[in-house]
């Protein structure tokens, strides 16, 4: 794509001129205002606008000066045929400008000029959206260590705990030892989701086609405990015609999460556990939907779930993190995720992808 | 053997949202000889209406024991909570806050404020709950003149 420029003067032969030369290059838009050039640049967020000075209802260093307000991006070039101190020395002072060129301009100088401005342009808006990225990420990483004085530190807590109380009780130590064992494997989801979570950032998706049943049997072997799966009856519904290309990985971390939750909020002792999972194929979307009967999630939490840390209930399952996880990932692919849940009756998730191409396979 | 302690806080509350805090919390202060009889509670909503009881259900000298970080309500939602209730029982109510974390910002904000008399960390050390109810009792707190 070529670097936008605006070019304005009230002389009309001045800017042809300027567009015969530069229209090959650049996307040049002319305007013969400055209220037209200012809303101009609001449109097409140039890279580079030059100005003249000797404009009707404003001065070229008053319109730079409003422009560098809203759109600090957009390298600023004041033009003039006259020999004016005073707004050259105005406009260096207040910062408005990146380069004052003077009437008539001289071609060679004025592309490298462009070529510069257009350069330090595209260089302000790397950086720009380089600082918003640090700013995100500086802002996760606080959470995160915050965080480790709960998710991180609270489990280790708990088995220093259960040490001084299995020397001081060492005849209930086999029950200590599955405590701390349980406070050791909650530890380790918490660090695999991080882990996970890093790598979902991190990395690009890489499309393959995927065997969804062998997907789903891995899944259910890994997010379903082994004593619990024979009392879940699960369904697996799964369009015949379906060729799915997607990112495996991404995949595979939304549908555990989803399943491993299923899994996680039964309600206590709960007979006739159901999990039903449908996958469906609509022209270049594909939806599955996760279905549980378990313990339900109230309306008030609906809003809140996919947020950071945010756990409902009041017990030692969740860290918080696994459906912000889901989410995060569903972002990179480019998908979408709905709950409906009714408190003791059902949680049903939907999630929506978009179908890759065989194309996008790589070697 | 802390007969004091035994003798001075006639009910227990442990809050954690962490059954197994909760547990560990509750054999610590056994061995620790603080026997006085307990209210145990994985929702802070519980302890709430615990403290809600009518007056003469409710304790006179109540010893609390809160989580710091939980979900819906932490222990200084819960502190905020003590200090709306009626000034009589208020007075009832000694509040410490356990919890694993290491954050200056959270010791300083439990530290502060007005409802909760000091800050433990986890695993509870029981022996420091001892010598706290050792100490004189804060004025205005379990029938001491305010």
């Amino acid at each position: 794509m070529k670097p936008k420029i605006i070019y304005v003067d009230d002389e009309w032969p001045n800017l042809n001129a300027f567009k015969a030369m530069f229209r090959h290059d650049y996307d040049v838009i002319l305007a013969d205002s400055a209220e037209l050039a200012l809303s101009l640049v609001q449109q097409h967020k140039p890279s580079v606008l030059l100005a003249d000075q000797r404009l009707p209802n404003m001065t070229g260093v008053e319109l730079l000066e409003l422009v560098q307000a809203t759109h600090p991006n957009t390298v600023r070039i004041l033009v003039t045929g006259y020999d004016e101190n005073r707004p050259l020395i105005d406009a260096i002072n207040k910062g408005s400008i990146f380069y004052y060129l003077q009437k008539p301009w001289n071609n060679h100088q004025l592309s490298a000029l462009l070529l510069r401005a257009s350069q330090h342009s595209y260089n302000q808006n790397l950086i720009q959206n380089q600082n918003t990225e640090l700013l995100k990420l500086v802002d996760e990483l606080e959470r995160f260590v915050y965080s480790i004085s709960h998710d991180i530190r609270a489990p280790l807590m708990s088995v220093l705990g259960l040490i001084q109380i299995t020397r001081l009780e060492p005849e209930a130590a086999p029950r200590y030892l599955d405590y701390m064992e349980q406070s050791v494997h909650k530890l380790d989801t918490f660090i695999r989701s991080v882990i996970d979570h890093y790598k979902n950032l991190r990395t690009e998706n890489t499309v393959r086609l995927i065997d969804l049943k062998a997907l789903f049997a891995l899944v259910i072997e890994t997010q379903i405990p082994q004593t619990m799966r024979p009392e879940v009856n699960i369904t697996l519904d799964i369009d015949p015609t379906l060729n799915l290309y997607s990112d495996e990985f991404r995949l595979n971390l939304v549908l555990g999460n989803l399943v491993n939750n299923a899994a996680k909020y039964y309600a206590t002792n709960q007979p006739n556990k159901q999990l039903d999972i449908k996958v469906t194929s609509d022209g270049n979307l594909v939806t599955f939907v996760i279905e549980d009967n378990g313990r339900g999630i109230a309306d008030k939490h609906l809003g809140s779930i996919f947020n950071i840390f945010y756990r409902i209930a009041a017990d030692n399952a969740g860290s918080g993190l696994g459906l912000y996880l889901v989410k995060e990932t569903l972002n990179k692919m480019d998908g979408t995720i709905n709950v409906a849940s009714v408190l003791g009756q059902y949680t049903r998730f939907t999630i929506t992808i978009p179908n890759g191409h065989e194309s996008q396979v790589r070697g | 053997m802390d007969t004091k302690a035994k003798l001075e806080a006639d009910c227990l509350v442990l809050l954690d949202d962490v059954p197994l805090h909760n547990l560990i919390a509750d054999k610590m202060l056994g061995y620790n000889n603080l026997l006085m009889p307990r209210q145990i509670f994985s929702e802070a909503q519980d302890l709430l209406d615990f403290l809600h009881k009518p007056a003469d259900e409710l304790p006179k000298r109540i010893l609390m024991l809160v989580d710091l970080m939980m979900p819906e309500m932490s222990g200084l939602d819960i502190a905020e909570h003590v200090l709306e209730l009626p000034q009589e029982v208020q007075s009832r109510c000694r509040m410490f806050i356990v919890s694993s974390t290491i954050d200056d910002r959270d010791i300083e904000a439990i530290e502060q404020h007005p409802a909760v008399e000091c800050f433990l960390n986890k695993p509870l050390d029981a022996s420091r709950v001892s010598d706290i109810l050792q100490q004189p009792v804060p004025n205005g707190k379990w029938g001491t003149a305010a």
